[in-house]
């Protein structure tokens, strides 16, 4: 098998170094330890004002050494791969254990590789005039859009992470994971009024996906029409009512509302609103909900997690009842149950935790269409900026960056300020219309927990939700304001 | 020019610091860039997490970037890296002045006039040398009969007097999240 070894090849390191730190790191007992390489190598580019106003590249290294013992964890990390540093610094993680030595298990085991990201040329080893290009293409596609774009913001980023892990029961594993993703805002000015609009994509591909599938034009038309749209957005109406969520990015809801309290440390701790909810209902049987590292190309997925488990589909919510946790080794170990690949860090200064990778409910059998004609007056959100939840009670609030009333069936006119408040073990119990239309998002999700960003996939198809809060900013009237 | 701002309580790996950031923006000039910036930072971490009256995790660590700014004229671009050896380091300059070539004239694009920088009355005794000095400490916290860390002892002093204080918190859960 063909295993690229970019740590052994660049460092020097062999297996004898890293049973040496390893048995280090459990020199003062302890249930486990774990060694991360890293070596990350990024490139950025952002054009304003149609100028290339920056651009940058880096490079960052590291290795951190991580010891279990129960429940407490000793991390210490260096950026220097030197022996002795490593030594160092698991000798430091090691001041988490009081006890006699412990040793690793003798022998590593590699499982077969995937490869679900097999770019040939990585981006950030691509040509910076030919990044160039796709930054100035962006520039003049929004502008070319419409007179009113009057401010436009296209950036480009890639990075190339390499990692090695290896831990003392015998796991060792190694990946390298490509990043791209390319961004355009833009704000459209009238003497009325001012609004903007954002887009963007990309996923583990190699630079020629913005040649073809997903042009530099596609996000910059998108951005434009948006920004554009809102310049005639009416107030948002306040109170509850019917809401349909758009396809596709709108499944941020779901990796809020659900996805977090489906994260295994919340519920080993008990401090997830679905903590002891295994096998009871929590939605509508209409909702199926999985996470699923696997998918081949995209931002969110996986060849193995940051401790060196391969990725997984997992079953969270099959038909309303829920399943599953995601799990990483600890919570794995301590709540006695399969991990399911789903630790991860956002670098070796970090420890890892549950985290998703990419998170959708699966396709459902109505038409689209059919679900906006079942709604009487709603609002049909199509489009979230940030969102954020409570993990202890699942309280969640987005904020809908474009979104329309529905009037009588019919999409009318487009809203402005909207923002959806609910509760994520309730709001899935009201869903009563799943589309036939699932997609995922463009590739544009960092999800941040404790601190760590890492790079996540979320997707729905259109569904219907009975009852929801909506925060709007129209003045309260009779039509605008449902109970 | 060099702009590297240095705070630490080693005098000795301060003047190294300098020097380094003094010499990377000497060879940024000599390869032809008309001004350059350097920054030098150099972290030390210590944390510790406690749940439910115990030490759920302790972290503790070191580490160090360098990054470079290079000018030539109006255009600019910077690079980074916390790989310090001599070729780490060159490859991050010649990085540097390859990527300005590419980046568009911006009028406003340069780095300030010295005359222009603000100046501190004094030193704001903004560092604490007893903060860090984890060594001899975290040892101790390894089992909690011994005398812990002083930050750790402050760490295992609010829950419990948040549980006092508010008794139905019963467990507490320090996250917060936004996607």
């Amino acid at each position: 098998m063909d295993r690229n070894r970019f740590f052994f090849q660049h460092y020097g390191l062999n297996e004898r170094d890293l049973e040496r730190y390893l048995a280090a790191a459990l020199s003062a007992g302890g249930d486990y330890a774990d060694l991360y390489f890293e070596y990350l190598s990024s490139t950025s580019l952002m054009v304003d004002e149609s100028m290339v106003k920056s651009a940058s590249q880096g490079i960052s290294a590291g290795c951190g050494v991580r010891v279990i013992a129960g429940e407490r964890t000793g991390y210490a990390y260096t950026d220097d791969l030197s022996p002795e540093r490593i030594l160092h610094a698991a000798h430091t993680a090691a001041l988490i254990a009081s006890g006699p030595a412990k040793t690793p298990t003798v022998g590593f085991q590699e499982k077969p590789a995937r490869s679900l990201y097999p770019v040939t040329l990585p981006s950030v080893d691509a040509e910076i005039t030919a990044k160039v290009e796709l930054v100035m293409r962006a520039d003049s596609a929004a502008r070319a859009y419409d007179r009113r774009i009057k401010e436009v913001r296209a950036s480009y980023a890639d990075e190339l992470r390499h990692i090695l892990v290896v831990a003392s029961d015998g796991t060792f594993a190694e990946d390298s994971q490509p990043l791209a993703r390319m961004n355009v805002s833009c704000i459209a000015k009238t003497d009325a009024s001012s609004a903007r609009g954002s887009s963007g994509g990309g996923g583990r591909v190699a630079l020629d996906f913005f040649f073809g599938e997903k042009t530099p034009e596609y996000f910059a038309n998108e951005s434009a029409r948006q920004a554009i749209l809102q310049l005639d957005a009416r107030e948002a109406p306040a109170g509850e009512m019917e809401v349909v969520l758009g396809p596709g990015w709108p499944g941020v809801l779901l990796h809020e509302a659900i996805g977090h309290g489906l994260e295994a440390d919340f519920n080993r701790k008990q401090t997830s609103a679905f903590t002891g909810l295994i096998g009871k209902r929590v939605a509508s049987e209409k909702c199926t909900v999985v996470d699923n590292g696997t998918m081949p190309w995209r931002r969110g997925s996986l060849n193995v997690d940051d401790e060196g488990q391969p990725t997984q589909n997992t079953m969270l919510i099959e038909k309303g009842i829920l399943k599953g946790y995601l799990s990483d080794k600890l919570s794995a170990r301590l709540m006695g149950v399969a991990d399911t690949g789903n630790g991860r860090r956002e670098s070796y200064e970090h420890i890892p935790m549950p985290r998703m990778t990419n998170t959708y409910m699966l396709a459902g059998e109505e038409d689209p269409q059919d679900i906006i004609h079942s709604v009487k007056r709603g609002v049909y959100a199509v489009n979230f900026g940030g969102g954020q939840v409570d993990i202890t009670n699942g309280k969640f609030v987005f904020s809908a960056s474009e979104a329309y009333l529905i009037e009588d069936g019919q999409i009318t006119a487009p809203i402005k300020g909207a923002t959806l408040i609910g509760n994520g073990p309730d709001v899935l119990t009201r869903v009563s219309m799943v589309g036939n239309d699932l997609k995922l998002d463009e590739g544009v999700g960092t999800c941040g927990k404790d601190g760590q960003a890492v790079p996540v996939g979320v997707g729905i198809p259109t569904i219907k939700i009975d009852r929801l809060t909506v925060g709007g900013t129209a003045k309260k009237d009779v039509g605008s304001f449902m109970q | 020019m060099s702009t590297a701002q240095l705070e630490t309580g080693n005098p000795k790996l301060a003047t190294d610091l300098k020097d380094l950031a003094q010499d990377i923006v000497r060879r940024a000039m000599s390869g032809g860039a008309t001004a350059a910036e350097c920054v030098i930072r150099e972290d030390d971490e210590f944390s510790t997490l406690v749940r439910l009256g115990q030490v759920e995790t302790l972290k503790e660590s070191g580490s160090k970037a360098v990054g470079v700014r290079v000018f030539y004229g109006k255009r600019t671009a910077s690079t980074y890296s916390s790989d310090f050896s001599r070729a780490g380091i060159d490859r991050m300059l010649s990085s540097a002045l390859e990527l300005a070539k590419i980046t568009s004239e911006d009028p406003y694009a340069g780095i300030p006039d010295p005359s222009q920088f603000g100046a501190l009355p004094g030193d704001l005794d903004l560092y604490f040398p007893d903060v860090y000095s984890l060594e001899q400490n975290a040892s101790a916290t390894r089992g909690e009969q011994k005398k812990p860390h002083s930050i750790t002892i402050r760490a295992l002093r609010i829950p419990k007097g948040a549980r006092s204080m508010l008794p139905p918190v019963t467990r507490s859960s320090p996250t917060h999240m936004v996607s």
